[in-house]
């Protein structure tokens, strides 16, 4: 376990100084002056970056600056902003992981019951209903879904609002960056009327996320749950009598789990993607929108910073869920990436 | 004298073959293949069959709804956008770009996919752990990075949303060949086809390659509907193909500015891509458990 | 080694701590919400929520003249020496209560309003009030080269240098505390409409020398202080930006609890969000729209004959644009028509010359270009124009009253220019990217236009083509012609209306001969608010004004109020 532990940590550190080393490659293929790229706009006083920027460092000395601002939490500043990118991110990525996370939660907690449901019944008519319908889902572009959602439940219906993650009018402290979290944390009035304007902002964004992740879930866990009901010791439990309620809990849960961890992981870089267009569609003040418009405006540092992140980010993720289900069934393959 | 007849003759269907037939029991499948075709003849022959260019602006006729709505004319059938161009023609137009270049970029991506998986899958040691480790980056990195890194460093267009879309689904193939080949390497009809004297070129090439066509047609289906998807969502962000080119994300993204007056102008070209990806969704799908019905009988 | 150590330490985990702690949090919060009872009672806090197009470049009108720039501040945050009345054009006190012109018309004498306060805002916290300083001090940064301020932020005071302000100005005194005296080197008939103008707003002299103080003077332009109705809070770019009321404004006008900008970029989503009740009013409604606006009795439309003019500009200093011939031979192959059919859908009128026909100099006789494709490919051929000539048309990227869809408009020219077989190319950028690089003349041929700042004439021709205007990015054509600036500069030392009018009929002939820009067309003005809003007004002078404006609680039952309001067509002095 530990051995498993090491590698993994090894394989991450790894990757992210590989990460790091794009991030300041990057600078050099941007167009403009790489120093230029790397900083920002401003003349900063800070130590790191005074190296970087003097005539005498080599390219290996300027990247070992770079690695050192970096873990200062100095990663230069916006062109367009002309605000430290470190400040700009610490706001912007909270509001990127709230909406993750309640997109993935939602379609975790319907995806996998529905899977096993369709997988018990497999082929059955159930089955068949959930899984034509799960593929009419996961064939949706999942930014004329957004607009979908937009022009029936917002305009035609004027059920919901359309943008932004908090009416305007509310003034809430910036506490962690977690919509929710601030307003219970905050001292204002009317906190109640502002969770629920909260929620309400919250809904389509969410949806239009966890529909097609929803989709997903449902089908790899129902293949999963398909395949070990064929298997040699659910055939075995049967014909020795073991009640249905025992062989479920006992063997098909726990065994039609595992393959699905993996999946997770797999498809959390497609999940960033669509996050990230749904952000720019509703406007959702995150790191998604905020990244591209900072292509539409050229601001390369703040492209740098944005990319090295929201790949940390993932990469993190991605190995954690990795080692995890490396941990728990140590007889998977590695990196059993490709297999839908 | 041996007589010819001696055994009954049997009809071994080649196993391309036999998974037409398991496909043709599917009726959903082979109803998907059927929308597929269909837009695949919109996308070749659509062009010539449509009376007006897409770039055409008949600026007497803007925003003419439908033919089947109250206002609608008959000489432009799913109405016109606001410059004018007619939807129909830019349907068809948008498919050809759209799917034409989605099915471009699958082929180079499986193309170079393979290669490197065969690489990766015969060799062992440093070399095959650094090309794994390369690409396990890529794949962890989400399309919309990639797209907008490239478009950082080469501008936009559609050939670098191309690139971008390529440079994520190459990954997908090679992982899937390199596991592929390593699994078979193992096998003896490959030690017979070694000992044989048949170097690795020719093992791969006679040996390997003939059994994961198969596996790479089910997988290049479903990177076509993932092309298809990314290249749309890149064209909607102005950061793959640009206006001008009737793409159908473009199109959904221009139709935004007249919503309220014209929505067909983000509803038609929204639904074209839907039903695009779902008949190439539900051909793979059909695919697939041909493919394994059959591995199983 | 140790240092970078020291730096970790010193690196605040506590935020992403926070952070960690609240992600688990967030995720129980999530689970739970669909336990909470939806019986909410309360209202919003109070205020009002504009929607705005996109981003102000600076927190000071006087170093921009985009409106953008100007709907955040010039009226918000800032109060000038003179206002125009909205209604009627007229010059009005403002800081200044009272003023005197001599009889020469070169020495102007104003008496300044007392007990008017500056903001008092986080960062900073005036201790006396406005007065002769100030003014002094705001009119010297753009005015005085040597001026401390004069540099900061690279500013370049692109409305007063277009007029050649700086060297019309001979001298500004301080006679007392209340009391300034500006001298004129000739007499000039805009001045004391140019003193209206969005631009010429009031800062704070003490809040500038305490910024020079603490050595951050860039921070004038982004963290403003003034005397006007709103005071800076918040700004998030791309976001919003969060004005609160100045408390003791001068001015005994009610005001909201808190006016909010909510940036958002595309038209059609502005609608979308008024429609929500997202936002109170928007600003540049599309044209497309607005019968959809009119006919929704939440939704209220005013409009007014708009003080500008959307034109297409040859950039005369690249060949081969710098011959007339071409240019000519370019205008005669688009239809202005269909451009007011698709891109302003009627709502515009064709424009003959740079200024409307609501103007008194506005003359009816102009020689206008006709659409004339053959005759175009003709002159193209003289000019030695080659078929297939290759060219860029600049489309800006947001949308103006006086150009609603600059993409749409530009794809319609090209494929007009391409019917005489010229292959045009569309280009465009982020909108201060697309103004720097105008700057600099990298375009062939732009879209754009102008709206008029004061109701001023001169105010469209100075601006636009004046040799001056170059440096300061408002003549988009580069165009100089001493021949023309000689004639506008005549104008403006007369008085009497009919004899300018004269003048203007000239440079209108002569811009027809030129063609540095073709004037396409003059839109009207469209203001949309939710029907709850009361006290908001076009502005036909300039930018927008939120002072007197609030909203009311909403009743139950639908006010019966007409939907559209037209405004008074009267709106020339």
């Amino acid at each position: 376990m530990i051995r498993t532990l090491i590698r993994y940590f090894n394989l991450t550190f790894l990757t992210l100084l590989i990460l790091v080393m794009l991030s300041f490659g990057l600078a050099y293929f941007f167009p403009g002056d790489p120093i230029t790229n790397l900083m920002g706009a401003n003349k900063l006083d800070s130590q790191p970056f005074l190296m970087l920027s003097s005539q005498q460092t080599n390219i290996f000395m300027q990247f070992w600056y770079y690695v050192q601002a970096l873990l200062a939490g100095e990663w230069g500043v916006s062109f367009a902003t002309g605000k430290p990118l470190y400040q700009d991110i610490m706001r912007l990525l909270p509001a990127t992981l709230e909406l993750s996370i309640y997109a993935v939660t939602i379609a975790l907690i319907l995806g996998i019951p529905l899977g096993f449901l369709a997988g018990m019944n497999y082929h059955k008519k159930i089955d068949n209903i959930f899984m034509s319908s799960s593929m009419i889902m996961y064939s949706f572009p999942v930014f004329w879904l957004a607009l979908l959602l937009i022009l029936l439940i917002s305009l035609q219906a004027q059920w919901l609002p359309m943008s932004g993650r908090l009416s305007l009018l509310f003034n809430v402290p910036h506490y962690s960056g977690f919509i929710l979290v601030d307003i219970l944390v905050a001292d204002i009035e009317n906190k109640r009327f502002a969770f629920n304007n909260a929620v309400q902002h919250l809904i389509l964004p969410t949806l239009s996320v966890s529909f097609i992740a929803f989709a997903v879930f449902l089908r790899t866990t129902r293949r999963s749950v398909a395949d070990v009901l064929e298997t040699q010791y659910i055939k075995s439990a049967q014909t020795r009598g073991l009640p249905a309620k025992t062989i479920f809990f006992r063997h098909v849960l726990r065994n039609a789990l595992l393959p699905v961890l993996p999946i997770l992981a797999v498809q959390i870089s497609t999940l960033v993607t669509n996050v990230m267009i749904v952000e720019t569609i509703f406007s959702w003040p995150g790191i998604g929108d905020w990244l591209i418009q900072a292509i539409y405006e050229r601001d390369y540092p703040a492209i740098r910073t944005g990319m090295l992140l929201v790949s940390v980010v993932v990469v993190i993720i991605t190995m954690s869920l990795e080692c995890i289900s490396q941990l728990i069934d140590p007889t998977r393959d590695r990196f059993a990436y490709a297999r839908r | 004298m041996l007589d010819a007849n001696l055994y009954e003759e049997e009809l071994h269907p080649t196993p391309l073959g036999a998974t037409w037939r398991e496909f043709k029991q599917r009726h959903v499948a082979v109803f998907g293949l059927v929308i597929l075709t269909l837009f695949i003849i919109v996308a070749i022959a659509g062009p010539l069959l449509s009376p007006y260019a897409p770039t055409t602006q008949h600026t007497n006729t803007l925003l003419i709804p439908p033919a089947w709505d109250d206002n609608g004319s008959i000489l432009h059938v799913l109405g016109t956008d606001a410059l004018g161009r007619d939807m129909l023609t830019r349907l068809f137009y948008g498919t050809q770009v759209t799917l034409f270049s989605s099915i471009l970029t699958v082929f180079i991506a499986l193309g170079l996919g393979v290669a490197m998986g065969v690489v990766a899958g015969m060799s062992k040691g440093l070399r095959s752990s650094f090309i794994n480790h390369v690409l396990d980056i890529l794949m962890l990195t989400p399309t919309l990075l990639i797209a907008i890194i490239i478009v950082a460093i080469l501008g936009t267009g559609l050939t670098n949303a191309m690139l971008a879309i390529g440079l994520a689904l190459v990954p997908r193939f090679v992982h899937l060949t390199r596991d592929f080949v390593r699994e078979e390497m193992n096998k003896d009809y490959i030690k017979t086809a070694r000992l044989d004297g048949a170097n690795l070129t020719q093992v791969f090439l006679y040996n390997i390659l003939p059994n994961m066509v198969e596996l790479l047609i089910v997988q290049g289906t479903f990177a076509i509907s993932v092309a298809i998807l990314d290249i749309s969502a890149l064209g909607f962000l102005n950061l793959g193909a640009q206006t001008l080119m009737p793409e159908l994300g473009v199109m959904i993204a221009e139709g935004l500015s007249t919503v309220y007056i014209a929505p067909w102008n983000i509803l038609l070209p929204g639904l074209t891509i839907f039903l695009m990806v779902l008949s190439i969704n539900i051909v793979g799908d059909g695919l697939r458990s041909a493919l394994r019905n059959r591995l199983t009988h | 080694m140790s240092e970078l150590a020291n730096r970790l330490i010193s690196f605040n985990y506590t935020a992403s701590l926070r952070l960690l702690v609240s992600l688990f949090v967030a995720l129980s919060v999530a689970l739970l919400t669909g336990c909470t009872d939806s019986s909410i009672s309360g209202t919003a806090p109070a205020g009002v929520i504009y929607c705005s197009e996109s981003n102000p470049s600076y927190f000071n009108p006087q170093l921009d003249t985009s409106s953008t720039t100007a709907d955040v501040n010039a009226h918000q945050i800032y109060s000038r020496l003179l206002e125009f009345d909205p209604n009627t054009g007229r010059i009005q006190p403002g800081l200044a209560s009272s003023w005197l012109v001599s009889d020469d018309g070169l020495t102007y004498t104003f008496q300044l309003r007392r007990n008017v306060k500056f903001h008092q805002t986080e960062y900073f916290t005036p201790s006396r009030n406005f007065n002769a300083d100030d003014v002094i001090f705001s009119f010297q940064r753009w005015l005085n080269d040597d001026h401390p301020y004069h540099d900061v932020n690279d500013a370049t005071y692109p409305y007063f240098s277009s007029l050649n302000l700086a060297h019309t100005i001979a001298s500004i005194d301080r006679i007392n505390g209340y009391r300034i005296e500006i001298k004129l080197f000739e007499r000039d008939s805009s001045f004391l409409a140019n003193l209206a103008t969005d631009f010429a707003v009031i800062l704070s002299q003490q809040y500038g020398e305490y910024l020079m103080v603490t050595k951050q003077p860039e921070r004038i332009d982004f963290y403003p202080i003034g005397t006007g109705p709103f005071r800076f809070d918040e700004y998030q770019k791309n976001q919003f930006i969060r004005l609160l009321p100045h408390l003791q404004y001068w001015k005994n006008v009610p005001l909201t609890d808190q006016l909010i900008y909510d940036i958002t970029p595309s038209s059609s989503i502005r609608f979308a969000k008024l429609r929500t009740g997202e936002c109170d009013s928007i600003a540049y409604p599309s044209q497309a729209e607005i019968t959809i606006m009119q006919a929704d009795p939440n939704i209220v439309v005013q409009e007014a004959p708009g003080l500008n003019v959307g034109f297409w500009a040859f950039n005369t200093t690249k060949p081969p644009f710098d011959q007339a011939d071409v240019r000519r031979g370019l205008a005669l192959a688009i239809d202005k028509n269909s451009i007011l059919d698709a891109v302003y859908f009627n709502s515009a009128s064709r424009a003959r010359s740079l200024i409307p026909p609501s103007s008194w100099a506005y003359n009816n006789d102009i020689k206008e270009i006709n659409y004339n494709p053959m005759r175009a490919r003709e002159l193209l051929d003289k000019a030695g124009i080659a078929k297939g000539f290759k060219m860029t048309i600049w489309a800006m990227p947001v949308v103006r009253a006086y150009n609603p869809d600059a993409q749409r408009m530009a794809q319609l020219i090209k494929s007009y220019l391409a019917a005489v077989d010229i292959d045009a190319t569309i280009v465009t950028y982020d909108w201060n990217t697309f103004r720097d690089k105008l700057n600099q003349g990298e375009h062939d041929s732009v879209l754009i236009g102008w709206s008029a700042d004061n109701g001023d004439p001169d105010n469209f021709y100075r601006p636009l083509l004046s040799c001056d205007a170059i440096p300061s990015g408002t003549n988009r054509a580069m165009w100089c012609n001493p021949e023309f600036d000689a004639l506008v500069n005549s104008a403006i030392k007369i008085s009497n209306e009919d004899k300018r009018a004269i003048l203007y009929a000239k440079a209108n002939n002569m811009i027809a001969k030129e063609i540095p820009l073709l004037p396409i067309a003059h839109a009207k003005r469209y203001q949309v608010k939710n029907a709850e809003l009361q006290g908001l007004s076009i502005n036909p002078y300039g930018s927008i004004r939120f002072e007197g404006v609030t909203k009311t609680v909403p009743s139950p039952t639908p006010s019966m109020t007409s939907s559209a309001v037209v405004v008074s067509d009267e709106v020339r002095p």
